[in-house]
């Protein structure tokens, strides 16, 4: 805020008594202060700003500084409306940052969370942006001046020129500026007080556009910041995953780094905070339970279950003791029990001691009071014990002859004595007190399992967090965003129109015969086919960039003497864990054996080793991963292998048909769509049941012509029969499937698809890899009924895992769920694009109807009327 | 005030015994009225039709007497529309979609929608935490609203309704304060400065003050910048705390039986149940989280931001840098009363 001169005059008149140090010789000051018209307004220093975008940083800068001082003269109690007004704007920004940041932690991926703020900066920058759009650039076309003109005034405060129609600072104008402006009006030039005319005509025209801004703002704002929101995300994904891939490789290369980032030592917390609650307390199953619990969050069940096993083998918790409390409770319980049978307490007392002749019994008889009880000697004492209460029972007989124990109550006796462990009083008196204690030596052993668990967590989520980001099934993966561009791109060279996206979305069939129709047209085509194949084989050979061979292997062309980045830090932090846990006095590390067998595979003398290591956890990593790759990869491959087919088929050249050459024509017009059809729609069952399909039961056999082709367009004779013609649906034929798997899998691809591949001739031979597995591993089942259906000779053993990643997705599914998409995108734009286009367009023509004044008589007409007068 | 001359001779003279229209007028001169609810919601009613009928008529007509205020009144139409928009963009595509993304998108568009809506009642909302006790501790109400008289010009000749009435507060400008309306009237039988002197006692400036209202003005304008600042500030972000609000999981069952259908007497009153159930269950997710660990404090942190803001804008307007500058100290501070020193 600028001095207020006035008052400093005023102010220092009454209070400043000292001379200037110097007066000019013709100024004498106490002469003009005594002349009362001295004391006058300020000439006003306002300007009209007209500031160029190249100003922007600098006036973003300025309002920044001025609203700092704002926000501290307002905090002690200084400021202006003026400055309270731009503090108004400050705390809505502050508030719409902690909208986005709040939104943000609800949001997974990099781009949803980018995309909070990218909302929010939109909005505001619709607010902004919609008024210039559609007000001040069609108004200063359409009547030549700007109606959103700003004006700095003499205070530096930056305003809105027509922000209040009462109040316009008119003198900032000059008379050179409005006479230019109602020349572009079209104002005649000789009306009496024209600058005023068009100053009315301006304010006029700057009221309703201040109106009309306020009518469309609300229905603009929103529109046009989604409309904008939608055209940035695409921008923005590709930067987003580059910058994501790169980091997720870092992770990988840099493990011992980058590990650190994921260490939060809760397990190393949790576990100190039960020792030091629990010191030299007995080690009871729920006190090592909670041990187990800490020490394995974030694993699976299966390791907390192992690290309760091997943590009672390392610490001794097996081992029980027989002391007062345990006599107590095999006393008191075990009577309780024979009492809730009905036994008579003269025999229950007879049979079961109290417990001060208990602990005779197992002290001075057994020696077994006070001592270490292994499971094994529990088992002993329990034998041992019952035994004798058995003989007890006998004894008493023998004592009451005329009142003894009935057989029935007997058979209740042993029925007690031989319950299973869990409901058993007196098994349960043995081994309810722990004989080992958490002591300064258990402690030791606890902490060295501890800080292994808590440095191998770290590690563990830092592979987790690369597998899921490379390969993993979830939104802005490296293996889903490869996906979903390349399907856009292979979509998009297909020359499939969003309408037809839209129209067959979420319907297979209709999906299908849509491709159909595309593939048959694209494979007739040389250039168009050349096109779609070069594009589809570059972006398949972007995984290999994205996702290198030699982090993650995708199981084709593997070596298996070659160990991946991936494999290699998997041993790496399997060893390192081995390393702390050798550190174990007296090398305990065997006591561990279930943990390291469940992490690393079994090491020792397993019954199935081969099933243990498959299911270890660093083998399910590996294969997590590689399953994940080959399965994204194989769909890509088919997609490619279909391409082939369509293209062979409409090139026509027996050299790469050879499957289908020697075959009658019915038949061939049959194996062709069929082929066709099944790289488009076929799942692993339609293998396994070797392709149902609609054929006539009775070929014309004698037929042996090629199909004719027009233009790469197929000419079927037989094939578009009809149901009612003889068609029928077969389940099988050895014939139709070998000729399919042939035709798709084993002849020769097209050259076309070939030069295709360019250089990349080791994309190339994972593609004949590819197919070779297709072929021979996808014919392997027999169908029912033992009809032993195979592809070839060649046929190779398989799994149904192996054959789910080998198909990959159909074709037409992927097509169709694309579709969905496309069409929820196309639905939104198709309801609101126009609208925010009708939006603008009334916006604009309706000023067109502004600023209508009928100008007063010209001054030559009011002379002329005034003489005729 | 100079009003137009009238033409007289196309005008038919009035002989009635009848009072001009304008004198039937409800407000002859600016006039306080009492910050109450009834005052309030007349007002915010006047201004609201106003906002959609008269002012963007006299707007976009370019009437000659178009002001600021009805500019600013009709600041009220794009919050409106604009809220109603993006509560559109969100919902009206998701019916064409098919069952999967429509249940995936649904949700997520009454969240949003919500949202919209906790926006606007939290920002108004919490207001009330800064005026409320300013008003109770100072005895200065920020908010008081009067009735100005607006004269304008006439559209033409036979226009003689010349007058606007306009809701302003008395706080409206901290730079010019409508101080006049404050001064009781000779009529009232309070003294002139019965309202300074209020709220010179309650400040703790002196009581029996020759001129509490010179004493009073600075730092009544002191605590109307302060608590401008903290209720601009507060209420953004009070509104964000309405939005993350709006944003609970708990809300999705209210969603599958909200009903704006009073009519339907059972299915509303359901609906309103569930959504006092829902509110409370998203209020505990949102303060203890969604078990994320970034959730756990995210919730707090908005909750606790927002209430420490209107705290500390309350704070700040009792902690005032002005000293009484007409009166000896030792006149003003009892030793045995607390101060809260700033």
């Amino acid at each position: 805020m600028k001095t207020n001169l006035i008052q400093n005059f005023v102010h220092t008149q009454n209070t400043h008594t000292s001379k200037p140090k110097k007066e000019a010789p013709d100024f004498d000051i106490h002469h003009e202060l005594a002349n009362k018209a001295f004391i006058r307004p300020l000439e006003g220093q306002g300007r009209l700003v007209k500031d160029n975008i190249l100003y922007t940083p600098v006036n973003m800068a300025k309002s920044f500084a001025y609203d700092i001082k704002a926000l501290k003269g307002s905090v002690n109690g200084e400021a202006n409306d003026h400055q309270l007004g731009k503090l108004n704007d400050l705390g809505m920004k502050l508030g719409g940052l902690g909208i986005a940041g709040f939104l943000m932690t609800k949001r997974q991926t990099p781009l949803t969370k980018t995309m909070e703020f990218v909302g929010l900066g939109s909005f505001f920058a619709s607010m902004a942006l919609w008024p210039k759009i559609a007000i001040q650039i069609p108004a200063r076309l359409i009547h030549g001046f700007n109606v959103q003109q700003q004006y700095e005034d003499s205070f530096g405060r930056k305003k809105p020129f027509y922000q209040d129609a009462q109040f316009l600072p008119w003198d900032l104008y000059s008379d050179d500026e409005i006479n230019k402006i109602g020349n572009r009006m079209g104002v005649p030039k000789d009306i009496p007080n024209r600058r005023e005319f068009i100053q009315e005509k301006m304010k006029k025209i700057a009221t309703q556009n201040n109106t009309l801004w306020m009518l469309t703002a609300g229905f603009a704002t929103p529109i046009m910041s989604a409309l904008i929101c939608n055209q940035l995300e695409k921008p923005l994904a590709k930067p987003l995953s580059t910058l994501r891939n790169n980091n997720n490789d870092n992770i990988l290369n840099k493990l011992s780094d980058s590990q650190k980032a994921f260490k939060d030592n809760e397990i190393q917390k949790t576990v100190e905070n039960i020792i030091s609650i629990n010191q030299n307390k007995p080690l009871t199953d729920e006190l090592i339970e909670e041990l187990s619990q800490a020490m394995t969050k974030g694993f699976d069940p299966i390791t907390r279950k192992f690290m309760n096993r091997d943590l009672k083998s390392l610490l001794g918790a097996d081992s029980t003791i027989v002391n007062d409390n345990a006599l107590n409770a095999i006393s008191a319980d075990t009577k309780k029990v024979f009492l809730a049978k009905g036994i008579d307490t003269k025999i229950v007392d007879a049979l079961i001691p109290d417990a001060q002749n208990l602990r005779k019994y197992f002290d001075f008889e057994k020696g077994v009071f006070g001592n270490e009880l292994t499971p094994v000697k529990v088992e002993k004492t329990y034998q041992m014990f019952t035994k004798d209460i058995r003989k007890a029972m006998l004894e008493y007989n023998s004592q009451n002859p005329e009142n003894p124990i009935t057989k029935a109550v007997q058979k209740k006796i042993i029925n007690i004595l031989t319950l299973p462990e869990k409901g058993n009083p007196i098994y349960k008196g043995l081994t309810q007190e722990r004989y080992a204690l958490l002591d300064t030596q258990n402690q030791t052993k606890v902490r060295v399992v501890t800080n292994a668990m808590n440095k191998l967590k770290a590690e563990i989520n830092a592979l987790d967090t690369y597998i899921l980001h490379k390969v993993g099934q979830a939104a802005e993966t490296t293996l889903a965003d490869f996906w979903n561009g390349t399907v856009t791109s292979f979509v998009k060279t297909l020359n499939i129109s969003p309408k037809q996206l839209s129209e067959t979305r979420g319907d297979r069939l209709l999906t299908a015969d849509l491709l159909h129709t595309s593939l048959n047209n694209a494979a007739a085509d040389k250039t168009a086919y050349t096109k779609i194949t070069t594009d589809l084989i570059s972006k398949i050979g972007e995984l290999d960039n994205l996702v290198k061979k030699t982090d993650i292997d995708d199981g084709l062309f593997s070596n298996p003497q070659e160990m991946t980045k991936l494999e290699k830090q998997l041993d790496k932090m399997l060893s390192s864990f081995e390393i702390e846990i050798k550190k174990l006095p007296d090398n305990q590390i065997g006591d561990m054996e279930l943990i390291f067998d469940h992490f690393i595979g079994p090491r020792n003398n397993i019954r199935n080793p081969i099933r243990g290591e498959k299911g270890s956890l660093k083998n399910l990593y590996k294969t997590m991963a590689r399953e994940r790759l080959i399965g994204v990869k194989s769909a890509f491959f088919r997609m490619l292998n279909t391409l082939d087919t369509y293209r062979r088929v409409a090139v026509g050249d027996m050299a790469h048909l050879r499957s289908i050459s020697q075959l009658p024509r019915e038949l061939k017009e049959q194996v062709v769509e069929l082929a066709k059809m099944t790289g488009l729609k076929a799942h692993t069952a339609d293998y396994l049941t070797k392709f149902f399909a609609l054929r006539n039961p009775h070929p014309n056999m004698d037929d042996m012509s090629e199909i004719a082709l027009q233009n790469g367009k197929t000419i079927y004779k037989y094939f578009d029969k009809t149901v009612e013609e003889g068609k029928v649906n077969l389940t099988y034929d050895r014939q139709i499937f070998r000729g399919v798997m042939d035709l798709a899998c084993a002849d020769a691809i097209s050259p076309d698809t070939e030069k295709a591949f360019g250089n990349n001739t080791s994309l190339l031979n994972e593609f004949m890899e590819s197919r070779n597995q297709m072929y021979r591993k996808l014919g392997t089942y027999e169908y029912l009924e033992g009809k032993n259906i195979k592809t070839a000779v060649e046929a190779l053993s398989t799994t149904d895992k192996e054959m789910f990643n080998i198909v990959g997705a159909a074709m037409d599914e992927v097509v169709s769920n694309y579709g969905k998409q496309v069409h929820n995108t196309r639905k939104w734009m198709r309801i609101f694009a126009p609208a925010g286009a009708a939006l603008l367009a009334v916006t604009v023509l309706s000023q067109f109807m502004f600023g209508k004044m009928k100008p007063p008589a010209s001054i030559s007409e009011t002379q002329k009327g005034q003489r005729n007068a | 005030m100079i009003l137009p001359v009238r033409s007289n001779l196309n005008h038919s003279p009035v002989f009635s015994a009848e009072q001009p229209a304008e004198n039937e007028k409800k407000y002859n001169h600016d006039t306080l009225l009492p910050n109450n609810f009834s005052t309030r919601f007349r007002i915010g009613m006047d201004k609201f039709t106003n906002a959609i009928t008269l002012y963007p008529a006299k707007g976009l007509s370019g009437n000659r007497n178009a002001n600021f205020y009805e500019f600013l009144t009709m600041g009220q139409v794009p919050y409106l529309i604009g809220s109603g928009v993006l509560m559109a963009v969100f919902n009206s595509a998701n019916k064409h979609f098919d069952a999967f993304s429509k249940q995936k998108a649904g949700p997520i568009g009454k969240h949003m929608a919500l949202g919209v809506l906790f926006y606007g009642l939290a920002k108004s909302m919490s207001k009330p935490l800064i005026t409320t006790p300013i008003k109770l501790l100072t005895g200065v109400d920020t908010e008081v609203p009067y009735a100005k008289v607006n004269y304008e010009l006439p559209d033409d000749i036979y226009d003689t309704d010349i007058t606007s009435i306009e809701y302003h507060k008395v706080f409206e400008s901290v730079e010019f304060p409508r101080w006049d309306l404050l001064y009781m009237q000779s009529g009232s039988g309070k003294p002139r400065n019965a309202y300074y002197d209020k709220v010179c006692k309650k400040l703790g400036l002196g009581s029996n003050l020759k001129d509490s209202d010179q004493e009073a003005k600075p730092r009544i304008k002191e605590i109307v910048v302060k608590s401008k600042l903290a209720q601009n500030i507060s209420s953004y972000l009070w509104a964000a705390t309405g939005v993350a609000l709006a944003f609970q999981k708990p809300w999705e069952e209210y969603f599958n039986v909200a009903t704006l259908k009073f009519w339907k007497g059972k299915e509303f009153k359901e609906s309103l149940s569930t959504f006092g159930k829902c509110f409370e269950r998203s209020l505990s997710s949102l303060y203890f989280g969604d078990g994320s660990k970034v959730g756990k404090y995210t919730g707090k942190a908005m909750i606790f931001t927002s209430l420490a803001a209107s705290a500390l804008g309350v704070l700040n307007v009792m902690s005032s840098s002005q000293k009484p500058s007409k009166l000896d100290s030792a006149d003003i501070i009892e030793k045995e009363r607390k101060y809260v020193v700033n």
